[in-house]
């Protein structure tokens, strides 16, 4: 594993065991790129949840910010930077998230562990998110023989996302 | 649809099956090298000075 990802993931343990993220999980690209191929970015998408308190102020993630910029990320058009890589701190923006964040998937990667979005939680934020590049994705997580339709289809119930859902299925047959 | 392009699409199938099988390290180095790669072109565009490799 490159270098740069063994600090980020090193990283993000540390903060979540000094109580500095509550949660996290990587999402977006660098999780799809678990599940899929490689898929090309330049982000690290973190879904975290930081102490209640900070919540209350203007910017919950400032304390979050100082804390890995004390450690050597630098600060780029609003992001902090770590080994070349954006890295994204991203609240939760519902109980979808909430519920991912609560079931990430813990991986070892090459002896460093990290926390993924799990891979129905994954698409399923991506039909909530439901941008264009999101939709591919989505098409080609569905397209997977090894993707738990199933877990995912409960999410989408459970999360009311079944009509959007129902709207972008047949186009997703039609691909397959 | 032509046979070369189903060729073509059943290359580009089997090339994605090959990278989904890699260990997720392995993936992660190659979006290390395209990032690097788009950084340097980035700079070169930019004018700015190359960053000195860092032996990785």
């Amino acid at each position: 594993m490159p270098l740069s990802f063994l600090k980020i993931f090193s990283e993000l343990e540390q903060a979540e065991r000094e109580g500095v993220l509550i949660r996290y999980a990587v999402g977006g690209a660098i999780a799809a790129t678990y599940y899929l191929e490689a898929i090309e970015t330049e982000d690290v998408d973190v879904f975290c949840v930081v102490d209640p308190r900070a919540l209350a102020s203007l910017d919950p993630f400032r304390g979050a910010y100082d804390w890995f910029r004390a450690r050597g990320a630098t600060w780029r058009d609003e992001h902090l930077v770590i080994d070349g890589w954006s890295l994204h701190l991203l609240p939760s923006t519902g109980p979808l998230v909430d519920d991912a964040l609560e079931h990430p998937t813990r991986v070892l990667v090459d002896g460093q562990p990290v926390n993924l979005l799990s891979w129905p939680h994954l698409a399923a934020i991506a039909l909530e998110t439901n941008r264009p590049k999101d939709r591919v994705r989505l098409a080609m997580m569905w397209s997977e023989d090894d993707f738990d339709r199933a877990a995912f289809l409960s999410l989408v119930a459970r999360y009311s996302l079944s009509e959007r859902w129902s709207k972008l299925l047949p186009l997703l047959e039609e691909v397959e | 649809m032509t046979e070369s392009l189903k060729r073509a699409l059943s290359a580009k199938r089997a090339q994605r099956e090959a990278s989904k099988k890699k260990p997720f390290a392995e993936k992660l180095a190659m979006l290390e090298k395209l990032r690097e790669r788009h950084e340097v072109i980035a700079r070169s565009r930019s004018g700015a000075a190359l960053p000195k490799r860092s032996g990785r």
